[in-house]
């Protein structure tokens, strides 16, 4: 469904001096029809970039994503508007996901107003099917989002995209804003409609429990690059990469340091400075992912 | 929404004051108990006739003045809408599309702010034929700077927020972006620069007019005020009383209603647009 390849961002500033910032490099993993990728990785690391990416919202340096069989990076502006709706991203902030002079039902009808999926006349109906199914009340409709909680928000976002009938939805933390009761609300719902409409989703998230639950896959990121991908159980239960491991001990096994910034990236493997189990190689060579079991792939010099 | 407070109170008499000025421009013919260009004997003192006495050429300067709210407001209307359109255009432009296009056009404005707007204006009027189509080109010119950069910075700021992003997702279009995204959202800061523009170019068409750069068939109050000020003995008698302190009100009254409108504006509109959106933040 989902296949990436080499993708890469670097930020460039500064006018006479170019200075290149690299935000994700060469990060590659795929995504079955229907299946959830959790994406993990603290913040900073470069996970909702790829995300935007993935949609084109920030054009990359280098790779390829294939979305259903169309490599997205060659379309022409155009042609990419015609594929937008197929795919869609949630937000971190529902709040700041919906503009604030509009109504509830003005931003769900948007969608179908932009691509005339719906006819004129039944668009109302529309409106209050899609209310129904990700759980709002019919006169939510008329307000407007300051109006709404962080939670009724996300569902309002939810609804204008399920309007588009999307195969792949790019969650960004969708839940990180929101309370813990409601975190868990949101995301049954997300789930309730993947199983419904089979939907593909890349679940971006810093938090390990939330994509244990949610996820089939698992992708650990550091500072642009994955450090580990495999199916949920073996990453859990196998961790092999020493980053994965400090992520998921209960007790946290405390990483000496702090993350340095993607400007100054470390030489060869870039979590050597911080990695409890280093040795003298991994300062100088970077290392290249290897299978350590069927699709658990781990970059790491001890594997 | 809470109570009323002294900015309501300022606000609504701001926006008295102009809803009478703006009614008196509209109905001058009616409210002006002569045509301004009839003669009758010159410098007559207030009286039951002239009731602000007639000026040196015998015009009657009540209706003198009546007819003049209605140049000094067209002046100051048809600028402030002009410059700010053009300010917002080129701000959203500049504000959204970045790039060459944006730079350039923030580099005019650069250029634009540097120069000291009022003298060049006095020098641009002094070559122009005396007309208040001059007076407004001239003005136009210089008015849209501030806008464009305000706007810039707001979209700026918008551009960069979910929703924005998120209809572009949904595969809107620039254009549709800019219009039903960003424009509804910097309308509030275009209406306060409308505003504060207006009274600017009250102010500065009276300086202008004053300096005798006015329209002299068209006699805006500054141009009352310039012919009262070339008449000899204006301050030592009592004349000015009657032919100077009039315009002169009118102007004081036209900026002070503009000014509480925006006073009151300012703050219903810009701190609900940021409460909003930063609401969850």
């Amino acid at each position: 469904m989902l296949e990436v390849e080499g993708l890469t961002k670097q930020f460039s500033s500064g006018i006479i001096k170019k200075r290149n910032v690299s935000a994700v490099d060469c990060v590659s993993f795929r995504i079955e029809k229907g299946k959830t990728l959790g994406l993990v990785g603290e913040s900073g690391c470069g996970k909702t970039t790829i995300g935007r990416l993935i949609l084109r919202l920030v054009e990359p340096t280098s790779g390829t994503v294939v979305f259903d069989g169309i490599d997205l990076f060659s379309l022409k502006r155009a042609e990419l508007r015609k594929i937008r709706p197929r795919m869609q991203m949630i937000f971190q902030d529902p709040d700041s996901s919906l503009n604030p002079r509009m109504k509830i039902g003005t931003s769900i009808a948007e969608p179908m107003k932009l691509h005339d999926t719906v006819p004129k006349d039944e668009r109302a109906q529309k409106i209050m099917e899609l209310v129904e199914t990700v759980g709002l009340n019919p006169e939510h409709v008329n307000r407007y989002p300051y109006q709404l909680s962080g939670g009724q928000n996300q569902r309002v976002v939810l609804a204008r995209i399920l309007a588009l009938n999307p195969d792949l939805i790019i969650a960004d933390e969708p839940t990180s804003s929101l309370d813990v009761s409601v975190q868990a609300q949101i995301l049954n719902l997300m789930r309730d409609l993947q199983k419904k409409f089979n939907h593909t989703y890349l679940f971006i998230s810093h938090d390990l429990e939330v994509v244990k639950i949610m996820a089939d896959q698992i992708a650990v990121m550091y500072l642009g690059k994955l450090v580990e991908v495999g199916e949920t159980p073996d990453v859990y239960n196998n961790a092999k990469h020493p980053y994965t491991q400090a992520l998921l001990s209960s007790r946290r096994i405390l990483l000496e340091g702090e993350t340095p910034g993607p400007a100054d990236i470390p030489t060869g493997c870039r979590f050597h400075p911080r990695c409890p189990q280093r040795r003298d190689k991994c300062a100088i060579e970077e290392p290249e992912p290897v299978e350590v079991g069927e699709g658990h792939y781990v970059a790491c010099h001890l594997v | 929404m809470t109570g009323v407070t002294v900015k309501d109170v300022l606000g609504s008499l701001g926006l008295g004051i102009l809803v009478i000025l703006v009614a008196v421009s509209i109905f001058a013919p009616q409210i002006a108990p002569y045509d301004p260009h009839d003669t009758y004997k010159p410098m007559e003192h207030p009286s039951s006739e002239h009731l602000l006495g007639t000026n040196d050429v015998g015009n009657d300067i009540l209706s003198e003045v009546i007819y003049g709210t209605r140049v000094s407001l067209f002046i100051a209307f048809t600028v402030s809408i002009t410059a700010i359109v053009i300010g917002t255009a080129l701000g959203l432009i500049a504000g959204y599309s970045g790039g060459v296009l944006g730079f350039l056009i923030m580099r005019i404005v650069d250029i634009f702010l540097t120069i000291p707007r009022l003298v060049l204006i006095i020098v641009i009027a002094a070559f122009m034929p005396r007309s208040i189509w001059t007076i407004i080109v001239v003005f136009i010119i210089f008015g849209w700077v501030m806008t464009a950069r305000i706007v810039r910075s707001e979209v700026l700021t918008l551009r960069s927020q979910y929703y924005v992003e998120s209809a572009r997702m949904l595969g809107g279009s620039d254009l549709y972006i800019l219009w039903r995204h960003i424009l509804p959202n910097v309308i509030p800061l275009v209406v306060v620069q409308f505003i504060m523009e207006a009274s600017h170019v009250i102010i500065a068409e009276a300086g202008l007019s004053f300096l005798g750069l006015g329209d002299p068939v068209a006699r805006s109050w500054g141009t009352t005020f310039h012919y009262a000020f070339e008449c000899p003995n204006i301050i030592t008698s009592d004349v000015w009383m009657w032919w100077m302190l009039p315009p002169g009100l009118c102007i004081v009254a036209t900026v002070l209603g503009f000014t509480f409108v925006g006073y009151a504006l300012e703050e219903r509109l810009n701190p609900k647009l940021k409460t909003v959106v930063g609401m969850g933040v």
